[in-house]
């Protein structure tokens, strides 16, 4: 029916059809995906570089430490002292209130799910590194353990601050890779502590990590050190101890704290404060006190007394706690928003001495500023403040000029590991161990004596002589929740000085609508954990609960 | 090859009875000759085309009593018995075009579709000037939903849905095939509507599985204009078009705002420890006053104000400035639209060419979207038996971006100038612009004024497509089809932040380009076998590929504000970071259909498509997606032939696959993520575990199941079609969430199911159809239910945007997606509720919500609920054409029920002198006026608590009608100027509207929250305008 000429021309062209399509490729190569910008679980690290970008990344969670927590003005800092009762803010954005009157649940804002994530970021990176950094072929095995140890260090870390923040929480010490175990019920904070948080530092004080300072923000074995004796301290107090009574009972959901007296006489606390005064000894007369200008400069950041800190580079990574601390709305500095939320509460103030030369303008507080030229070229004087604010935080380049803060978050400093110090000599010679005198009072004299107060001697010393110490140095370092919770005790603000130290169960804070009670000495599991990890179960007293809880 | 060759081989074809030839004219009402028309010998493949003189010469078998078809598009299809010199009148048909349809991969008549197929053509998609080719679909087509998202920003973009959303987390926006090409990206605004012939929305899955893996949000097949036979035609059409604000947020004057001052801090005490800096009432301030604020407060005599404001110094203030920021920040604006396209070719090659210009206008200044567009089109018959077609378009686009600039004219207070006078007596103010922070309560907002002048951001498109289609004719019946098609696009963000007071000044450069590309071939079989039995069948295979790559890059800290974005290396931040990202998908496929019809009655369509993917697991690459339907034309049954009137009844029925793969690349592969973190001073590389990966991550499928009756009466004057579907989607790629303590957060899994179902109703009617007037009326109704069957493997819902600011949504199993959450508002406490308001820490005047686990706790999970509905139960179009004479018009109005919108302006009541807020913050609760859903005033920045939650006060009924649009037009006689036409017209759009909700629309998102699944929330939206518009067309 159709000429031949036709039937051929068809072919010709059907031919030229068929070569494009051979060309294309053939079909399963096709479909092939390589990603071009991601390794993926499959990518095998055997060099030295490769393994140092898996020591690098576990330390990436650290610095979330001043982040946001979702709410305007507030950063997570302020989160871990709006519990204690002794922090206030001029701007109420944030929801301090929600703390005043005992109303806080796992859904607000972000506080509790920031921190839950940021330190299970951190977790989870230092499982992926402990699992590939064996691997590494161009390290000595000497190499390999002073990673794993380092490593192994910022795992203990973060597991620490889980389980004094939340209490028990999922425990994971490998790579989940599949998708199928992902919900972990909540494992008891002493198991933890035994298993993961005590061998992981003490795998590290026996690494051939230097022991010698940090110089450069990494980990060596004295933060490993530090962190180990606060660890052993902590463990000697509560709820560690508590926990140890009856290690099966579900604490935690069930709120069924009582324990009040401190310290806990038990051989096991004992054995533990032997431990942290090894390593406490060990770091002591390592460093030298500077002065308190040095909190605030970034040019002495892993320098001076700094032991372990949160890294930061001005316009790089900034500390964003900077911009909370200063006056709300003061207009003296170059950041576009000034918060006024990180801000002691007056009668904590008042508690210190008036000698005390921290209180002194511009030490660690301040009590008015120049306009910044932001807002006035001549930089004329600021409305007069209405308290004191933190000058610690004042790092000057970032507040007057950058709008952007370098200066490194102190989590160890020698004046904490001096107060440690003080602390666990202390507390054995109350267990009936033998302390010299001249041991006990060693490192809270140290410190004194910086502030220009009176040495204290051997009879001085007592809890409440110790704790105000560390509320007066430590100030809005993050330290008072930890020790309100390990202790079970409170300060009382007073004139001139802390008018007493009580207990936890019954203590009202100043501005608070309610004593504590044990839902206090926790703090709610991040809402969007109990949402999707239907094993997780909330801490006593706190919403949202699980389902069925 | 020769054409003897051909026409001796095709006169072998008809042997048996003596062929006569005959020769006729085809002409239209004018008598002109209409050359191309296509005349077929009735009830044979035998046919030819008329000459530019419209005349033809056919060959009929003299045994038969032979009828000739004559077609030709834009005419009535007429068929006449085959006569020697007869002369055909065509008439004029409007439904000469739709009776021709474009399916996937081929065209069909309307009548032999077994699908759901909804047609529009470019006279009423386009019959006012329109951005965007969604704008033209709003109201026009049962099962269409298309949401102005960005309501009246420049540029804005429809968001698109076909029979509901079936999906979570990958796109439910519809497939646009754009001339044959697949997945054209953008089409929604790089697409100029006037090159425009016509649009189909295939809906069901009979339609829509030829394309497969692509096709379950339903397709959107779109015709542009190509050359034509005969004369040369020159069509102009243009157009300007005023837009004018139409409704009013109503913001704080500043005799309101310094009376909730006063009144908030007198209130202050009661709600917390106020900041006495921030109390600038004279006997009580301990900061400064009205008299040390000179740049914002004058001096008066006592009782000339409304209000005493006294200083510290004793005297009497009021404040200098009341500025309206909503005048200042939206003004009357005008856009222009120019468009001309040449058409014409002979009888081997025909061209096209078009031009497009369009400036549209924002009502806030210095906002637009400004587009030119342009495309060629060719198709040469190079042999006998082979036709090439190509084109090839560019767009490129404009647009300013506008985010979160909107919320500034509700925020600044309204006390503020916009820039201080130079007057050495107010110090450092003189000639600064006005602040938030000039009054001291104020956080730094910088007013709209300041803003436009040192903020600029742009986003630039390029488009450019094109494709050579290859139509092989290899014998009568069977045709080979080949194309090779690509989508190039350019994507460009440039952005400035100047120096505002102090500032770095920040410049970011953001550039995507994608590339992709398609081939495609296949073989295409028609036959008719004797009278009774017609096939059409298609059988194909082809390529495609996508490739895509970012490169991102800012810096700041720029001396001046001189180099705005041009010259990214004069910044001199310590570490400007650039990032950048690349990658590509593939998909291939093999796809088939079989169309088969019975004596005209019973007809059958089964589609069949085999679509491999690269984003899927090596297991599950490959998908099968097939679809039949069936359509029985009752009206073409001997019993209909008694029933007067029905000129036309069909029922069709139809089910099939789809799938959906719109998800990103990779996403089945565990990532390892590569960062940079601070040590010591010093960035290093630190590696860490990033993306879950899910390697058994396969396809989504959503199964359509659909029933339809369409209807004639009258002569084809009122049409009728009513459609019921079911959808269902299973293993949804969903972004399921998982516990934090164990891994990122999210992986892609195959979970869960979403149901859409509902009724189409399109009813066509020519009212009045009479010599001199003409009226058309089309409806369209929508009903859609959707509902989610399944989520993750917990089952537990997935809270979307929780927290104070937005507008929280939940997914949950039972409900449909689109559900807002919240608490309940009752309103606040009163003075006799003391007791029950300290038992949630609150005072009388605080608010008051629902305690609805009565634990005196006031938490969101554990007390919201569903407070609200983003998706409307009902929505629909009432369309109408008149012609008189020479007068056309036309009204459009749109209507949706059943439907809530959130409204987050959390600074209008909540945060309490802020900011400057709404007026509404008036009605807040005061002792002798305790009934109120607003809290009593309180100093936000002044030291005092105050709640805020997405809540049921936010929520209310965004039901509406609104004129879309309506048209005047006149055609000039134009006979003796030698033209075809001239038509001068005036419209008008969005020119009412009748709803409940507050704000500027109820209808999308504020930009910064658009969320397709919750479309409906606005945050300080961008102003959607009333528009009026002349423009003219003209045709030479």
């Amino acid at each position: 029916m159709y000429s031949n000429k036709r039937i051929i021309q068809f072919f010709k062209y059907q031919a030229i059809l068929t070569l494009i399509v051979i060309m294309t490729g053939s079909c399963k190569k096709f479909l092939e995906e390589v990603p071009t910008g991601n390794m993926t679980d499959q990518t095998v690290f055997t060099t030295a570089q490769e393994g140092a970008a898996l020591i690098v990344g576990p330390y990436r969670s650290l610095a979330s430490w001043t982040g946001g927590a979702d709410d305007w003005g507030n950063y997570l800092p302020a989160t871990l002292e709006y519990p204690t009762g002794k922090a206030y803010t001029s701007d109420t954005h944030v929801q301090i209130w929600k703390f005043q009157t005992n109303q806080i649940s796992g859904d607000l804002l972000g506080d509790f799910n920031n921190q839950w994530n940021n330190w299970y970021q951190g977790v989870r990176d230092c499982n992926f590194s402990i699992a590939k950094i064996p691997g590494i072929t161009e390290w000595s095995d000497a190499e390999i353990q002073s990673a794993l140890a380092e490593v192994r260090t910022l795992r203990a870390w973060y597991y620490f601050c889980l389980v004094r923040y939340f209490g028990d929480v999922p425990l994971t010490t490998t790579v989940v890779s599949t998708l199928d175990s992902v919900q972990l019920p909540r494992t008891s904070l002493k198991q933890i502590y035994d298993e993961v948080i005590i061998p992981d530092l003490e795998f590290a004080v026996s690494s051939p990590l230097a022991d010698a300072r940090s110089s450069n923000g990494r980990v060596t074995k004295h933060v490993a050190r530090a962190i180990l004796a606060d660890v052993y301290l902590t463990c000697a107090g509560y709820p560690y101890q508590e926990v140890a009574t009856a290690p099966e009972k579900n604490w935690c959901v069930d709120g069924s704290w009582s324990a009040s007296t401190y310290p806990v006489n038990s051989a096991s606390a004992k054995d533990f404060l032997k431990k942290a005064q090894t390593n406490l000894n060990v770091l002591y007369g390592a460093y030298t006190l500077g002065t308190y200008d040095d909190l605030h400069d970034p040019a002495k950041n892993n320098s001076g007394e700094a032991i372990f800190q949160a890294q930061y580079l001005s316009g790089v990574t900034n500390n964003s706690i900077i911009p909370a601390a200063l006056p709300g709305l003061s207009h003296v500095s170059m950041f576009g928003d000034e918060y006024g939320t990180f801000i002691p509460s007056t009668p904590y103030f008042k508690s210190y001495d008036p000698a005390d030369k921290r209180i002194q303008d511009r030490q660690m507080f301040y009590f008015s500023d120049t306009k910044s030229t932001k807002y006035d070229p001549s930089q004329g004087p600021a409305d007069k403040f209405g308290m004191a604010y933190l000058y610690k935080f004042y790092d000057q380049s970032a507040i007057k000029v950058t709008g952007q803060s370098g200066l490194n978050w102190s989590f160890y400093r020698y004046a904490d590991i001096l107060l440690m110090l003080t602390e666990v000599n202390w507390t054995l010679r109350s267990l009936g161990e033998a302390v010299s005198d001249d041991d006990m009072i060693k490192g809270i004299n140290l410190v004194r004596a910086r502030a220009l107060l009176p040495a204290y001697r051997a009879t001085d010393i007592n809890l409440l002589a110790i704790m105000s110490e560390r509320a007066y140095e430590l100030v809005f370092e993050n330290k008072m929740l930890w020790d309100q919770r390990r202790t079970r005790m409170c300060l009382v603000d007073g004139e001139g000085q802390f008018a007493a130290i009580e207990s936890f169960f019954g203590h009202r804070p100043v501005d608070f609508s309610f004593e504590f009670g044990p839902m206090n000495l926790l703090a709610p599991i991040s809402g969007t954990e109990i949402i999707n990890n239907a094993q997780c179960l909330q801490n006593f007293g706190y919403l949202p609960k699980q389902s069925g809880q | 090859m020769n054409d003897d060759n051909i026409n001796s081989s095709e006169s072998d074809i008809a042997n048996d009875p003596p062929p006569v030839e005959i020769r006729g004219k085809v002409v239209d009402k004018n008598g002109l000759p209409l050359e191309g028309a296509s005349v077929t010998v009735a009830g044979t493949s035998r046919g030819t085309t008329t000459n530019k003189d419209g005349v033809f010469t056919i060959t009929v078998d003299s045994d038969k009593r032979a009828q000739l078809v004559i077609s030709i598009v834009g005419f009535k299809t007429q068929t006449v018995d085959a006569k020697n010199n007869i002369t055909i009148t065509l008439e004029d048909s409007v439904e000469g075009l739709s009776d021709i349809v474009v399916v996937g991969y081929g065209t069909a008549k309307k009548s032999d579709l077994v699908g759901s197929v909804a047609q529009i053509k470019a006279d009423k998609l386009v019959d006012r000037p329109i951005a965007n080719v969604g704008n033209g679909l709003q109201g026009k087509i049962a099962g269409v939903q298309v949401v102005n998202q960005g309501a009246g920003v420049p540029g804005g973009k429809p968001m698109i849905r076909i029979r509901g959303t079936n999906s979570i987390n990958t796109s439910s926006d519809p497939l646009f095939v754009v001339d044959g090409i697949i997945g054209v990206a953008n089409a929604l605004s790089t697409l100029n509507p006037e090159d425009i012939v016509a649009m189909e929305v295939l809906k069901d899955a009979s339609a829509t599985a030829i394309y497969g893996a692509r096709g379950a949000n339903g397709v959107i097949m779109i015709t542009t204009k190509r050359g034509v036979n005969g004369k040369t035609q020159v069509d102009y059409s243009g157009s300007a078009s005023r837009n004018v604000l139409q409704r009013h947020l109503y913001a704080m004057d500043a005799d309101q705002l310094m009376y909730v001052y006063e009144q908030a801090m007198a209130n202050g005490d009661k709600y917390g420890t106020i900041n006495r800096a921030k109390d600038f009432r004279g006997a009580t301030a301990s900061g400064i006053s009205y008299s040390e604020m000179p740049w914002l407060f004058e001096k008066v005599e006592k009782g000339d104000y409304i209000l005493d404001l006294v200083g510290k110094d004793g005297n009497y203030y009021k404040p200098i400035y009341n500025t309206n920021w909503e005048e200042l920040a939206f003004k009357p604006s005008t856009s222009n639209n120019h468009h001309v396209d040449i058409r014409g070719g002979g009888e081997n090659a025909k061209y096209s060419a078009s031009l497009g210009y369009t400036d549209q206008r924002g009502l806030m200044t210095k906002s637009w979207f400004k587009r030119y567009t342009g495309r060629i089109t060719g198709d040469v018959k190079i042999t006998k038996w082979l036709d090439m077609s190509t084109n090839i378009s560019y767009a490129r686009s404009q647009e300013t971006n506008d985010d979160g600039i909107t919320r500034s004219t509700a925020e600044v207070w309204s006390i503020l100038p916009v820039q201080y006078p130079n007057d050495p007596n107010i110090g450092i103010y003189a000639n600064r612009w006005g602040t938030n922070s000039d009054f001291n309560v104020g956080e730094q907002w910088y007013n709209i004024v300041f803003r436009r002048s040192q903020i600029f951001a742009f986003t630039n498109r390029d488009q450019t497509t094109g494709s050579i289609a290859l139509n092989a004719k290899i014998t009568p019946d069977l045709s080979l089809k080949t194309d090779f098609s690509v989508d190039y696009n350019a994507y460009k963000y440039n952005g400035y932040s100047g120096k505002l007071y102090g500032g770095n000044g920040t410049a970011t450069i953001n550039t995507q380009n994608t590339f992709y590309w398609q081939n495609q071939y296949y073989l295409n079989y028609d036959k008719k076998v004797g009278d009774a039995h017609k096939i059409n069948a298609m059988l194909g295979l082809a390529w495609t590929k996508y490739y895509w790559e970012n490169l991102n890059t800012s810096n700041s800290v720029f001396f001046s504000n001189f180099y705005e974005y041009h010259n990214i290396g004069a910044g001199a931040q310590t570490r400007p970071v650039p990032s950048s990202s690349d990658g590509e998908s593939s998909l291939n496929s093999y796809f088939a259909r079989v169309n088969y019809t019975y004596k005209n009655k019973y007809l059958l369509t089964a589609t069949g498509r085999i679509d491999g993917s690269s984003k899927f697991g090596p297991n599950s690459k490959y998908g099968f997606f097939p679809s039949a339907g069936v359509a029985w034309r009752v009206s073409q049954e001997k019993f209909m032939e008694d029933v007067k009137g029905v000129g036309e009844l069909k029922l069709r029925a139809s089910m099939g696959k789809t799938g959906n793969q719109e998800i990103g690349s990779y996403v089945s592969q565990t990532y390892v993520g590569v960062g940079s973190v601070v040590l010591g001073g010093s960035s290093q590389t630190g590696i860490y575990p990033s993306q879950m990966g899910n390697p058994d991550l396969k396809w989504e499928s959503t199964t359509q199941y659909d029933v339809g009756l369409e209807l004639g009466v009258l002569d084809g004057r009122i049409n009728l079609t009513v459609d019921y579907y079911y959808k269902v989607t299973k293993d949804m790629l969903l972004d399921v969430p998982l516990p934090r303590s164990t891994t990122t957060g999210t992986a892609k899994m195959n979970y869960g199911s979403v149901e859409n179902k509902g009724w189409e109703f399109g009813l066509g009617a020519a009212i009045i159809d009479g010599a001199n007037f003409k009226w058309n009326t089309d409806i369209s109704i929508s009903l859609n239910q959707n509902k989610i069957l399944a989520l993750g493997p917990t089952g537990a819902p997935i809270y979307v945007q929780t927290g104070a600011g937005n507008g929280t949504s939940i997914l949950k199993v039972g409900e449909p997606i689109g559900a807002f959450f919240g608490l309940t508002r009752l309103g606040t406490y009163s003075t006799e509720e003391a007791s029950l308001a300290a038992r949630y820490g609150m005072l009388p005047g605080d608010l008051k919500f629902l305690d609805r686990n009565d634990d005196g706790k006031i938490d969101l999970y554990s007390d919201g609920g569903i407070i609200g509905y983003s998706f409307p139960k009902v929505l629909g179009g009432f369309n109408n054409y008149f012609k008189y004479k020479r007068f056309d018009a036309s009204l459009n109005i749109q209507f949706v029920s059943g439907v809530n919108k959130a409204f987050v302006h959390e600074s209008a009541e909540d945060r309490q002198l802020v900011s400057g807020g709404l007026n509404s913050t008036l009605q807040a609760w005061r002792p002798t006026a305790q009934n109120t859903m607003i809290a009593q005033m309180r100093p936000g920045n002044g030291g005092a608590y105050y709640q805020s939650y997405p809540d049921t006060h936010m929520i209310s009924d965004a039901s509406f009608i609104r004129g879309g649009s309506a048209t005047i037009g006149y055609s000039f006689p134009v006979q003796a100027w030698k033209m075809q036409k001239i038509r001068a017209y005036i419209s008008a759009a969005n020119f009412f509207l009748i709803t409940n909700v507050e704000g500027y629309d109820p209808e999308g998102s504020s930009l910064d929250k658009q969320y397709s699944l919750v479309p409906n929330v606005d945050k300080y939206q961008y102003p959607n305008p009333s528009i009026y518009s002349f423009g003219v067309n003209v045709s030479f």
